[in-house]
């Protein structure tokens, strides 16, 4: 950036309005400064600061060209955090079926403690992996299927919330269904004759609850990235 | 021309600027200008987010490239999706200029009538 060179400043402004989403930032920055060179190239004035300010002043206002981002980028937030968890309630299925495979396979048989703790575990655990996956499910249907408006307003702010919330639902119950697992697997490995066998279990118990700690962490962070976008919208 | 207007039918207006062929922002714009007769004068800028909006509903797509100068450029087509849309936007837009037509037509008979 040479000093004082407005198209730069003018990049870098666009950047500091779209810092609710960072890769956005670099593409419209990248675009509009493509956009005002190549109006000044055209022109055949190329170095004139009156006519880069003028190519700016066309351009519009980096604050109000951030705001009609904002949509979009509001869509992309729930759509990514949909993905990641239906990604996580798939990982965690598969994961739960190779342990119940590995079980069978190692001819691992269930003792009288196990099974207690199974009649209440096993279908608990059922229902709240279902909770899970049909609400990972709805939350995904549900945010694939919004459009965005052309100008944010509140209705499509909360269109967004409730598909985050949804997937916060789909998340508790993965929880919830993991610590099940949890539990059962304690219980098993407690009561019998430990050897390096388990460690498969284990390790495929440690992959879900990684994958679902992993889905927290990122819809944590569109929580935090939607709180900041709707505020900047003045959607609070 | 009234912005307001001009911002509700601008999905339709950069669909239709790139039925020639695929182009840059710049491109589009001025695609839009001379096409318009210069009617069409929205602040440049404001075409961006309209590209980035139809790009995510699949009626567009974009791929970097490089251009003559050697500047990376985003250069924008519209998809199959995109073409139908734009069929189906020609096709609502016309019975609508038609039946406006049609009331403004009454109106200029009606004016012309002799009081009496």
């Amino acid at each position: 950036m040479r000093p004082g060179d407005p198209i730069a400043e003018y990049g870098a402004a666009i950047a500091r309005e779209l810092r609710f989403d960072a890769g956005l930032a670099r593409r419209v920055r990248a675009e509009a400064e493509d956009h005002l060179l190549e109006a000044l190239g055209r022109s055949g004035e190329s170095g004139s600061r009156a006519a880069e300010l003028e190519a700016i002043r066309a351009f519009g206002n980096p604050h109000e060209l951030a705001c009609a981002f904002a949509p979009g980028a509001l869509q992309s937030l729930a759509r990514r955090a949909a993905v990641v968890m239906a990604l996580a309630v798939m990982v965690s299925f598969a994961a739960m079926v190779a342990r119940s495979a590995w079980y069978g396979w190692m001819l691992w048989q269930a003792n009288d403690q196990l099974r207690a703790a199974s009649a209440i575990g096993v279908p608990a655990d059922r229902v709240a992996f279902a909770i899970s996956f049909v609400f990972a499910l709805i939350a995904l249907i549900y945010t694939m299927t919004r459009r965005a408006p052309p100008c944010l307003h509140a209705d499509f702010g909360r269109e967004i919330r409730r598909g985050i919330a949804l997937g916060a639902i789909a998340v508790i119950a993965l929880f919830a269904a993991i610590a099940t697992e949890m539990i059962l697997t304690g219980i098993r490995f407690a009561t019998s004759e430990m050897n390096a066998s388990a460690l498969i279990p284990a390790s495929l118990l440690g992959l879900e609850a990684m994958a679902a700690a992993g889905c927290t962490a990122y819809l944590g962070l569109s929580l935090r990235r939607l709180a900041l976008t709707a505020r900047f919208a003045g959607l609070d | 021309m009234e912005g307001e207007m001009l911002k509700g039918h601008l999905d339709m207006i950069v669909l239709a600027a790139l039925a020639p062929g695929p182009s840059h922002g710049y491109g589009i714009i001025q695609e839009i200008k001379a096409r318009s007769r210069g009617a069409f004068d929205l602040p440049e800028g404001t075409i961006y987010p309209a590209l980035h909006r139809l790009e995510k509903n699949g009626l567009l797509s974009s791929q970097w490239t490089t251009a003559e100068t050697g500047r990376k450029r985003r250069t924008y087509r519209l998809t199959r999706r995109g073409q139908r849309a734009l069929s189906d936007h020609r096709a609502l837009w016309q019975r609508f200029a038609d039946a406006i037509g049609g009331l403004f037509g009454e109106k200029a008979h009606a004016a012309g009538r002799p009081n009496r």
